[in-house]
């Protein structure tokens, strides 16, 4: 199996900006919901959702190019230069750094802006400004221009599992030999009108906490999350915050479909943690890759439910790694029944954790992450 | 590539019709659309000229739509969509592969791989649903439930049974370049052994005005490296092709219509919207591309340049083409026959290399009539015979990508006979 060095990691969602705002909410900090504000016009109950916090990392931008950021590229920027400069990863030759990103809804807030424009002051004096951030690749280009990197970049999208599939790709770039350093991010904003337009389809966690191990009850709390992980092959780097292994992919539904040879072994000794957020269609999908699971853990009511929430979760494991302890998962006092406990305290040091993300039609990702 | 990675079938919509031999007659007639202004509702006093499908996709699409039941039923379709599976289904066709779930025992649907891009198709930019919301008359949820029923990628795997690897990429108006790459990858990486891949996307009025307020667009027909360009117009449509091991191909007796020989994408690090000034990441994508493939620039034959009549975007363009293959190089655009086309574009381009290769002929460059000495290049005016094997398809974008495609001629040509 494929692995990668981890070099380094940042992380701006509900918890805050960076690592030390990431170990604190897994040490028991547990970030509270905010209330969307209805948008005008809408006047639907307020929605619950956990909002990235960039807080200090800004200070990592220039003030004035900071300015010019809308809320989809901010953050993503700055778990990038979270990822970089505060992990102390030197860049390599410009030519030979990666960008994978991975985002589900894209640039949510240009996009309702540049729509706002056409319906405030018409066809023709719309912002240029927004309609440029509007696209989904507006972080890589942001990533990029601030660091100046200039390798492959690529942005893919979905509402599920785009993440491990963005991992793949980095996986594969370092292994081709087309890169010597791949910046994998996520990034995933919220705005009042997907809040309202989400909140219509049910789901929701009225008091705003989710509870992701009660896998039949609908406990669904959106968040924004970004992250950003420096990986390189582990002969060239430091896996500074650990190694990961290469996704692999199962079909939960009907396990004929699936093309690799043999799904991981649920009935090890690897210790899983889901990326569950409070969905019922992903009951089935979580029970079939964990049967047989010694201990089951889930972290995302610290960050809330997004379509690249999943890399939240690789995140707070390879933390949970380097620092050599599982916490209390959050929300998670009542579990589904079948799905073992998971013991918090410390780690050994070959502890294996495995994220593990269901998404659409049976589909399903797991990543083992061990330590460095 | 490690392993070589063949292309067994090719679909295509665009303004100049349904199917690639008839977008390929149109190409080498030098068609151009008629203005569609009833498409597309503006207060704009001088409306960029913009190209449209002209095909009733609502009644066509019906069978289409049969075909992936049940996995389509009940999903509320968008056009974006219904362009990408029209393609599809044209693909599949060419490569003797069923659509839906009919059985076929020479394909494993675990190794059958789904990669698409676009970039209007991914956003949430329903501006109807915005205004009724603005109205107060709080819309249901078939708009959201419309969007997150149409993630490219995963609508094309329903359609084609396809239970592989999914992606849907979105790098612009690189997108589709940059999904056929993948698409290669994941068979020269063992993965797949069928990939398909390509792009779609609609035009409505969010990319539409959007472009506009970049003051890119341009409301006369657009000429792509002409003196007197003066900005690009929007077209719609969508490309899909079969990407196929060499082995699995030959195993199941599928002709071989193409080759995807090198692929690379490189960034400028510049500005969101504008290409680097000396063409910094479109160089070096041709040169790693080229060297992916194993090949001189000698032995590309000609380039399918994005070429979109920006004034910007050709200058660039064409001195670095001009600098990699000699001003004397054979270019051509398509983009004054069916519009720019966006994450559809790549695929267009590539399914066109592909068939010009075959038939060793090239189209004029409908829109260009002056030379302009600042692109270093001269596209072409007439068709023009070509022999040679390989050629290059490019793909420049916001977020300063560029993404390159080196094409091998295969043994049939796309969509049968010229």
């Amino acid at each position: 199996m494929s692995r990668v060095a981890l070099a380094g990691l940042g992380q701006v969602s509900a918890a805050g900006a960076g690592l030390e705002a990431l170990r604190q909410a897994l040490g028991g900090a547990r970030p509270e919901p905010e209330w969307l504000p209805a948008f005008r016009g809408a006047d639907g109950p307020p929605v619950p959702v956990l909002r990235a916090k960039v807080g200090h990392a800004r200070g990592l931008i220039a003030p004035g190019a900071a300015r010019r950021l809308d809320d989809f590229s901010l953050p993503a920027l700055c778990a990038a230069l979270l990822a970089t400069q505060e992990c102390g990863v030197r860049l390599p030759d410009p030519e030979r750094v990666g960008i994978v990103v991975a985002t589900g809804y894209g640039a949510l807030g240009s996009t309702f802006a540049f729509l706002s424009d056409i319906v405030d002051k018409g066809d023709a004096l719309a912002s240029p400004i927004h309609f440029a951030q509007s696209v989904h690749n507006a972080p890589a280009f942001v990533i990029s221009s601030a660091l100046g990197v200039m390798g492959p970049s690529t942005t893919v999208t979905g509402f599920a599992l785009a993440w491990p599939r963005a991992l793949e790709m980095a996986v594969d770039w370092l292994e081709l030999g087309r890169c010597d350093l791949v910046l994998l991010c996520s990034a995933d904003e919220l705005h009042p009108v997907a809040g309202y337009a989400l909140r219509q389809l049910g789901g929701w966690a009225e008091d705003g906490r989710m509870r992701p191990l009660e896998l039949d009850v609908p406990s669904y709390v959106p968040g924004e999350s970004f992250t950003a992980m420096a990986l390189g092959r582990p002969s060239d780097v430091p896996a500074s915050w650990g190694l990961l292994e290469a996704p692999r992919f199962v079909h939960t539904a009907d396990p004929s479909l699936n093309a690799e040879p043999a799904a991981p072994d649920a009935a090890g000794p690897e210790i899983w943690l889901l990326a569950a957020s409070g969905q019922p269609s992903d009951a089935a999908g979580y029970r079939a890759l964990t049967r047989g699971a010694r201990a089951v853990g889930a972290y995302g009511a610290l960050w809330g439910a997004s379509p690249t929430a999943d890399a939240m979760t690789v995140a707070a494991a390879a933390l949970m790694l380097h620092d050599g302890a599982l916490p209390v998962p959050p929300g998670c006092e009542r579990r589904s029944e079948g799905l073992a406990p998971l013991e918090p305290g410390p780690l050994a040091p070959d502890a294996v954790l495995r994220c593990a993300a269901v998404g659409g039609d049976g589909r399903a990702a797991t990543i083992a992450v061990r330590r460095g | 590539m490690r392993s070589r990675i063949g292309v067994t079938g090719c679909g295509v919509i665009s303004a100049l019709g349904t199917g690639v031999r008839v977008n390929i007659a149109a190409l080498h007639a030098g068609s151009v659309p008629p203005r569609r202004d009833d498409c597309l509702v503006t207060s704009l006093r001088e409306p960029p000229r913009a190209f449209f499908v002209a095909a009733a996709l609502d009644e066509d699409f019906a069978p289409i739509q049969a075909l992936g039941a049940p996995r389509l039923d009940g999903l509320g379709l968008l056009r974006t969509s219904k362009l990408a599976l029209v393609a599809a289904r044209e693909a599949l066709a060419q490569a003797g592969l069923p659509a839906g779930s009919a059985p076929s025992p020479a394909l494993d649907r675990a190794r059958v791989g789904t990669c698409l891009g676009t970039t209007v198709g991914c956003s949430f930019d329903a501006e109807q649903y915005y205004r009724a919301c603005l109205a107060g008359d709080r819309p249901g949820p078939e708009a959201i439930r419309g969007y997150l029923d149409n993630d490219l990628a995963t609508v094309v795997a329903r359609f084609a049974d396809a239970h592989g690897p999914l992606a849907t990429v979105v790098d612009a108006c690189a997108s589709a370049t940059d999904a056929i790459g993948l698409g290669a990858q994941w068979i020269a990486r063992g993965r797949c052994d069928v990939v398909l891949a390509g792009g779609a996307d609609a035009l409505h009025r969010f990319p539409y005005l959007g472009f506009g307020v970049l003051r890119n667009t341009s409301v006369r027909d657009c000429q792509p490296f002409d003196r007197n360009r003066a900005g690009l117009n929007l077209g719609e449509g969508a490309g899909v092709l079969v990407l196929e091991s060499e082995a699995h191909a030959r195993r199941r007796g599928a002709p071989i219509l193409g080759w995807i020989a090198g692929y690379a994408t490189a960034s400028d690090a510049h500005h969101p919207t504008a290409p680097h000034p000396e063409g910094r990441g479109l160089r070096r994508a041709l040169s790693v591309a080229l060297e992916q493939a194993g090949l001189e620039p000698a032995a590309i034959g000609f380039v399918h340049a994005h070429g979109t009549g920006t004034v910007h975007n050709d200058r660039i363009e064409g001195q670095a083409l001009g600098d990699r293959f000699g001003a004397n190089v054979t270019v051509f655009s398509t983009k004054g026959a069916t519009g720019h086309t966006m994450g559809a574009a790549g695929a267009l381009g590539a399914i066109y290399t592909l068939c010009h290769l075959h038939d060793r002929r090239v189209p004029p460059s409908v829109g260009f009539q002056t030379p302009d000495p600042e692109c270093a290049v001269v596209p072409t005016t007439e068709s023009r015979t070509v022999a040679s094997e390989a050629a290059i398809s490019s793909s420049l974008a916001f977020g300063g990508t560029n993404s390159v495609l080196v094409l091998g001629r295969g043994e049939l040509g796309p969509g049968g006979p010229p």
